[in-house]
């Protein structure tokens, strides 16, 4: 403990200007089970859209790649026939 | 404040694999912890609101205790410490005219014990004192709170401050003599 100064200011400082209410304890450790769980639904959310991650990706690059083809089609036709 | 609650239980609650476990280090470090909140001039709500906050970051990052070499009430009044300036901050810039947040007459601490008349005049200096804590600088009201929390020795309260033992104790003593020149202003002290 540290040394005071045993003065008026002192005697003042030492008071309590707040108190903890009397369930303080249970209020912060409900909260903190509510976030536990929210924590491990978040988890669960999270491995169940994992699934959907490779036939997006399979869709989206074959539609990259459809693209390219079409366009380089076109150029590879229209350009020709143009300069010619 | 129980006094048999040493630094290797508090690890050990910090260690807890559920919230429950969790419970004795609340238990324990809430009275401190308000304490602190109420020498930096916050009210009842925002003391309770705050305590909250800081209990939530000790359970959400005690995995970094383990790496600090500190004891966990200096690791936790510097957790305290930040959340206080921060809110400080905040309020300071949602209403610069008036960052302070003076508990009412009604949210001060009660003694169900005392008279009508003595409870009277303790709310009345009560409020006078946080009155003059909230005209010092953050950083003052943080050096007086510190040094009040009965298990926190200077030197740990200094490392909380992050400076030097004889640093704390000059700034200590500078927001000490601000403060007294404040209360004794409002004839809140002799």
């Amino acid at each position: 403990m540290n040394e005071k100064y045993d003065d008026s200011l002192d005697s003042l400082l030492t008071r309590n200007l707040v108190t903890p209410p009397e369930n303080f304890t249970d209020t912060v450790i409900s909260k903190l089970s509510d976030q536990s769980t929210i924590n491990v639904e978040k988890v669960a959310s999270y491995r169940s859209a994992r699934p959907l991650f490779w036939p997006t990706a399979a869709i989206a690059t074959g539609t990259a790649v459809g693209v390219i083809q079409v366009i380089s089609f076109i150029f590879g036709i229209w350009i020709p026939a143009t300069v010619g | 404040m129980e006094s048999n609650f040493s630094n290797t239980e508090a690890i050990l609650a910090l260690a807890a694999s559920d919230p429950n476990g969790f419970s004795p280090f609340v238990e324990h470090f809430q009275y401190p912890l308000f304490g602190f909140l109420g020498r930096m001039g916050f009210s009842q709500t925002d003391a309770e609101e705050l305590a909250q906050e800081v209990f939530i970051k000790v359970w959400r990052y005690r995995a970094s205790y383990l790496s600090d070499k500190s004891t966990v009430s200096t690791w936790l009044f510097t957790i305290a410490r930040n959340t206080a300036l921060d809110r400080l901050k905040k309020n300071r810039l949602r209403n610069p005219a008036d960052d302070q947040s003076l508990p009412d007459v009604e949210e001060i601490a009660e003694d169900p014990l005392q008279q009508p008349e003595a409870r009277l005049l303790q709310q009345q200096t009560q409020r006078q004192l946080t009155n003059a804590i909230s005209q010092l600088s953050p950083d003052d009201r943080c050096v007086i709170a510190l040094f009040y929390i009965d298990d926190l020795s200077s030197t740990q309260a200094a490392c909380v401050m992050q400076c030097s033992t004889s640093a704390f104790k000059t700034r200590l003593s500078r927001a000490r003599s601000k403060l007294k020149t404040i209360l004794l202003a409002m004839d809140a002290i002799q």
